[in-house]
């Protein structure tokens, strides 16, 4: 899954950030700065590859250690600022699979990515994620998923998954193929981000931009809809409710929806 | 996966609903429920069995000619533990709860998710939400051929702790790995959702998550995923108001997407046997290769995850013994001790600090030593 190294993080972020600069710090594989969007200042954070990473296995874009902790940190420095939005451009090929990552607490680092974003949501910063990549299984719930608006560039090299497709082909002893065909008829098992929308749990799908290589009018066209979520952000509430509210949702998470009425009815 | 109906004379009612068994590698799950005749639908992951089935419920049921509707959920058990399973819910009936089968088992590990709930709770306070007989079952399963269970993996039980109403979310490891599917995640994030009304409300509530999980269940991928990120949600809103306490007694551990929860928990308790990771080991063998991990090593595993080095680096609060009373003891501890300082998660200067440094070699003893005496 991480075979080959994904520049589209980087590219995003560097598209989006434009002349702001780069906040010193590091680590390398987490960019972060403070964007004009919307007439304000938007903190932006991109994970990408770092060939140097000190972890080896976090050297293909992964969230890793310093990764889920570099995260938090700039999360929590964003949101001192009230009202600050915080703008996580995704393109995660997973978490780090390594010992030494495992003995240190990988969970907990990335724990502590998703309370930041989460705390910073319910404190009433809009948290935005843009997915314009992979957003793989643990990593995606470390870094985006805990946004009040999800948005996607619909193009094939988008996927949103609980796992990659060849990790779960091993883990499941499945084939690729099979693994394919099974998505064609299991919703939530598809790996495209078309399938993904009709989950519900996107805000917005932002079609006729170009993923790898961005016009300026592409680029203009993202600015735009990303301020757009931002505004619509904080006319919601501040937490995840609305990926439960959509006719998608209704219709493909009737389940989720009837757990939760039915707790209601007997939680007394 | 087979769908078989069979339907058998009997004339005695039973009294009550009754359930057991969990729909775990060669075992099953039974529902009994009261009815005019003896009605049976047995979903099996093992194809072709129906003489088989016939001939072992035929027996049992000219043995016991009961009138009841019988549900059974079956992931290869053999015609003993059939019987077996089918006598122990008729016991039920007959007032001989499991509570006389507790009494010699005090071992938490070895307690399913029920019984683990029951054992946390108040004496006599324990209530099940969507219980098995409400059928509220994965909708992702069947369709895959996987034989679903009745609770889809996941207690919710009322009941009090100390008296103060409390709410148990127990994980059953043994259907599906204790994985999270769209159901299982919901109802626990559902049930965090309904804490969080109540703690805002300024009504008091314990909540306890008894994990048992190799994370999402790759069968409802994304579903198991979106549930993972809003039980994330409603545990950090959550955690602002109450401690959240979890549990990881073991065997499966905790994995996945839902260490990561148990990362987000105000206490973590755990036992020996427990584990706590975020991938699995059979997971990085598979992707980083064996000279990575090798994942039948079990003790270099448990050095590396389980309970004791978790605690004694202070990546979790509590270790305690494997018994029943041991773990409510500590439980109770957690909540009459009041709210936390800083949650882990939060506390990002501090485990920066201790990362400024790595483990030569990295093995759990080395790190123990790195990491004592930095507490604060």
């Amino acid at each position: 899954m991480s075979d080959s190294v994904s520049l589209r993080g980087r590219r995003w972020f560097e598209a989006l950030a434009g002349d702001a600069p780069l906040l010193p710090g590091g680590p390398a594989s987490v960019l972060a700065a403070d964007v004009p969007l919307g007439g304000e200042a938007v903190r932006a954070i991109a994970v990408v590859p770092d060939p140097h990473n000190r972890f080896p296995r976090a050297r293909s874009g992964e969230i890793g250690l310093d990764e889920g902790w570099a995260i938090a940190a700039r999360v929590r420095e964003a949101a001192a600022v009230p009202g600050r939005p915080v703008l996580a451009i995704v393109d995660v090929p997973s978490q780090a699979y390594g010992r030494t990552e495992e003995l240190l607490g990988l969970y907990l680092a990335c724990a502590a990515a998703v309370d930041a974003y989460a705390s910073a949501r319910l404190d009433g910063h809009p948290v935005v994620a843009l997915v314009v990549g992979n957003a793989l299984s643990g990593a995606f719930l470390a870094h985006g998923y805990q946004a009040n608006r999800v948005l996607a560039l619909d193009d094939p090299g988008v996927s949103i998954h609980a796992m990659g497709k060849a990790a779960a082909a091993r883990v499941t002893r499945r084939s690729v193929a099979d693994l394919e065909r099974l998505g064609e008829t299991i919703l939530p098992l598809a790996y495209d981000v078309r399938s993904f929308a009709r989950l519900g749990l996107l805000h917005e799908l932002i079609s006729g931009v170009d993923a790898d290589a961005p016009t300026a009018a592409d680029v203009a066209r993202v600015r735009e809809r990303l301020a757009a979520a931002i505004a619509d952000a904080r006319r919601g509430p501040p937490d995840l409710a609305g990926r439960l509210a959509s006719e998608d949702a209704r219709r493909n998470r009737a389940a989720s929806i009837r757990v939760r009425e039915q707790l209601a009815r007997e939680w007394n | 996966m087979e769908i078989i109906e069979l339907r058998f004379p009997g004339d005695r009612p039973i009294a009550r609903r009754a359930h057991v068994g969990v729909v775990g590698s060669g075992d099953l799950e039974v529902l009994l429920s009261p009815a005019g005749e003896t009605t049976v639908t047995i979903r099996t992951s093992v194809d072709g069995f129906g003489p088989t089935w016939q001939a072992t419920l035929a027996r049992f049921f000219a043995r016991h000619p009961v009138a009841a509707r019988v549900e059974i959920n079956d992931a290869g058990a053999t015609p003993g533990v059939v019987s077996l399973r089918l006598a122990q819910a008729l016991e039920g009936d007959a007032g001989m709860t499991s509570a006389a089968t507790l009494l010699n088992r005090r071992s938490f590990v070895e307690m399913n998710a029920r019984e683990r709930a029951r054992a946390l709770l108040d004496a006599g306070s324990f209530r099940e939400l969507l219980g098995p007989f409400e059928h509220v079952e994965s909708p992702w399963l069947a369709p895959q051929g996987i034989v679903p269970q009745s609770d889809d993996g996941v207690v919710v039980a009322r009941g009090a702790i100390d008296g103060v109403p409390a709410v148990v979310l127990a994980i059953e490891g043994a259907f599906q790995g204790g994985s999270t599917g769209e159901v299982s995640g919901a109802k626990i994030a559902g049930s965090l959702e309904r804490a969080l009304a109540d703690a805002e409300a300024g009504r008091p509530i314990r909540p306890v998550l008894v994990f048992e999980t190799g994370g999402v269940r790759l069968q409802e991928a994304n579903l198991g995923l979106a549930a993972m990120a809003e039980i994330h949600a409603a545990l950090v809103a959550l955690r602002r108001h109450v401690p959240v306490v979890g549990v990881i007694a073991g065997l499966v551990g905790c994995f996945g997407g839902m260490s990561i929860t148990a990362g987000l928990a105000s206490r973590l308790i755990m036992t020996r046997q427990g584990r706590l990771g975020l991938n699995g080991p059979e997971v990085i063998e598979q992707n980083a290769g064996i000279a990575e991990l090798d994942s039948r090593d079990q003790a270099l595993i448990w050095s590396l995850t389980g309970g004791e080095v978790r605690t004694v680096t202070g990546l979790a609060d509590t270790l305690v013994a494997d018994d029943a009373d041991a773990l409510a003891a500590a439980v109770r501890a957690a909540f009459a001790n009041g709210a936390p300082g800083p949650a882990s998660s939060a506390r990002i200067d501090f485990w920066r600090a201790r990362l400024a440094r790595l483990p030569e070699p990295a093995t759990g003893a080395a790190l123990a030593s790195l990491w004592s005496g930095d507490r604060t």
